[in-house]
């Protein structure tokens, strides 16, 4: 056992969680395609309705997790009904919209540093036993965030693949205009497609604040770069790829931690930066239709 | 009036101007060139601390602070590397950021660049002495001069409305020059402007790189007259701001986004200080920014074009052009041959 694969556990970890916000984040841009700048903010409310349940309510720390993950669902699904849909009604443009997702972000940050204050929280939680693995050490509570995020994933995929619902997702996502002729309800897929983001970004809020150990705020938006990060070196828009940029930047961010704590969030813009010079649309890059649509 | 009053003055004049400099940048970027640039805040904090190293002299081994340069240049050299270094920056920032196609995509990589700073100037003390910052930078002729604390201030309210005016004309004579129209096609219509041989990629990096240069001129203008910059001087809210008073103001229209930025930095954040007290600091605070995003989003979906909007260009003996992305349909395009 050395520390090289210690990070690796630890490195495993990390991709779970962000595994998770890279998923839903990327789900959501390839069908509604707006770039979502308040999805860290969203992350930061799940962590704290998860606090909520666990330490205000005393309720264990995986029926928080379920909670927060249906508040940043039901958060998303709001900003969608209320603010983007709307929008989109009134024809408002593409880079408004951007900007409308930015404003959203400090409006959710403000809202909650007025109602929470800057004070750094804890969740409560026992001692997980932990297990020697392969030369990792991991808490059974890590191996079911690990769990957790898998399941995730496979539901995921599962849904993606061989349901009605997912090729729906796919069908609008690819072309949205063409999907509405062949008679399905893209507005009624865009608002599940939101909700299921949510849902994906509040797990991946509570867990990456379990993995953390500590949370405040402002977690969320440092969180997204990492997330942004691991979508874009996939594509954006292309959930299998976000899922391996979520392995490559968990793993890399922790093994650069080896080095220096201070390289973690540096490696993860390294790679952000080098996928831009490289392949500026992605590993795989998001289908023509969507990627050049609405250039203004 | 006293002299606590007068300083408060001098205060938010030197404020006022220096945010003005500045939203003139970023409305060559965003209102102009309609690059959503989230991390415009860190080219006028390139500028700051740039400023600041080459005004200060050299570090002393041991010293309260630690820093690279200290050149112990009179001013306005430190404006003018304040200037080059925002330029300079932005050069190297938007070669990478500006690569993706989708405008959206740039934004995102800004903003993550915009937050990677933060943690870099941070975490690397070296640099410009870490979370602490810089303070203790020399005020332009302050030691000549040798006046008292309020009269300096006014001189520099004075050197400062002056450059200014001089960053009003410049911006004026950019923005209505063929040069001002390209990038008005680069927002309207990139693919129209690029059927007409105009390089899309070099045309916004050129104007993200004067934005630039706008943004560092304003940081080394504001760190002589505060004598100090630190992290906590130049979040990401800032930058949020600064898109609220382009979008408030009229995008596009220089006057429109200074009226702007007069609204939003001077009535909106400094007025509220003049409400009755409801809660203590940090929770009016807190509710201001959501306020201003509220106003923000109702600006977006019901008054796009802003306070002032941005009038299409008149030329002598031709129609008036019906919209905005006037370069392309009157038939001459981007007036690149005059």
């Amino acid at each position: 056992m050395n520390t090289f694969t210690l990070a690796i556990g630890f490195g495993l970890v990390s991709s779970a969680s962000l595994l998770l916000g890279a998923a839903g984040f990327t789900i959501q841009f390839g069908v509604t395609n707006i770039f979502n700048l308040a999805y860290g903010a969203v992350m930061t409310v799940g962590m704290f309705v998860a606090y909520l349940v666990n330490v205000d309510a005393g309720g264990s720390i995986w029926i928080a997790l379920v909670c927060g993950a249906l508040a940043g669902a039901a958060l998303s699904w709001f900003l969608n009904a209320c603010v983007f849909a709307p929008l989109r009604r009134r024809g408002v443009s593409q880079w408004a919209i951007t900007v409308v997702t930015f404003a959203l972000s400090w409006i959710i940050g403000g809202a909650l540093l007025a109602a929470a204050g800057t004070l750094t929280r804890t969740y409560n939680q026992p001692q997980y036993r932990s297990v020697h693995l392969l030369g990792m050490i991991l808490t059974t509570e890590q191996l079911a965030i690990m769990g957790v995020s898998v399941a995730l994933m496979v539901g995921l995929h599962l849904l993606l693949r061989y349901t009605r619902l997912g090729k729906e997702m796919r069908a609008t996502a690819a072309n949205p205009e063409l999907a509405r002729t062949c008679g399905i309800r893209t507005s009624r897929v865009t608002s599940i497609a939101w909700v299921l983001a949510g849902l994906l970004c509040g797990a991946a809020g509570v867990t990456e604040a379990i993995n953390l150990g500590s949370f405040d705020t402002t977690t969320g938006g440092t969180l997204l770069l990492i997330v942004i990060a691991a979508a874009v070196f996939g594509g954006v828009g292309q959930p299998y790829g976000a899922m391996l940029g979520a392995l490559v930047i968990g793993l890399s961010t922790e093994l650069a931690a080896l080095v220096s704590p201070n390289l973690k969030n540096v490696i993860a813009f390294a790679i952000l930066a080098a996928t831009l010079l490289v392949r500026p649309n992605g590993l795989i890059p998001a289908p023509v239709v969507v990627a050049e649509a609405p250039v203004q | 009036m006293s002299a606590a009053w007068q300083y408060y003055f001098i205060t938010l004049l030197v404020y006022a101007c220096v945010n003005l400099i500045a939203v003139w940048g970023l409305n060559l970027q965003f209102g102009l060139g309609g690059i959503l640039n989230f991390g415009y805040i860190i080219f006028q904090s390139a500028g700051a601390y740039v400023g600041a190293v080459v005004a200060l002299g050299p570090a002393v081994t041991g010293g309260f602070q630690s820093y690279i340069l200290g050149a112990n240049l009179p001013w306005p050299v430190p404006l003018l590397a304040g200037g080059a270094a925002g330029g300079l920056l932005s050069l190297v920032v938007g070669v990478v950021a500006l690569r993706p196609r989708r405008i959206d995509y740039q934004g995102m990589a800004l903003l993550t660049v915009g937050l990677i700073m933060t943690v870099i100037i941070s975490d690397y003390t070296g640099l410009f002495n870490g979370v602490a910052g810089l303070s203790d930078v020399p005020k332009p002729f302050g030691a000549a001069l040798n006046l008292g604390f309020v009269s300096y201030g006014w001189f520099f309210v004075g050197i400062t409305a002056c450059l200014t005016v001089l960053m009003y004309f410049l911006v004026r004579r950019l923005s209505d020059s063929p040069w001002g129209r390209q990038l008005r096609a680069l927002r309207e219509n990139p693919r129209a402007l690029q059927g007409l041989g105009v390089h899309v990629g070099s045309k916004r990096l050129q104007a993200f790189v004067v934005g630039g240069i706008f943004a560092g001129v304003s940081g080394a203008l504001l760190v002589e007259f505060i004598g100090s910059w630190s992290p906590g001087a130049w979040t990401l809210d800032e930058t949020f701001l600064f898109f609220v008073a382009v979008v408030i103001g009229g995008r596009g229209n220089n006057l429109g986004v200074a009226m702007g930025t007069i609204v939003t930095f001077t009535v909106v954040l400094e007025g509220v200080q003049y409400l009755p007290l409801f809660s203590y600091t940090s929770v009016a605070e807190a509710l201001q920014i959501v306020v201003i995003g509220l106003a923000f989003i109702f600006f977006v979906a019901w008054k796009p074009n802003g306070l002032i909007p941005e009038r299409p260009k008149r030329f002598r003996g031709r129609e008036p052009a019906p919209t905005p992305s006037f370069a392309i349909e009157d038939g001459n395009p981007g007036g690149e041959t005059r």
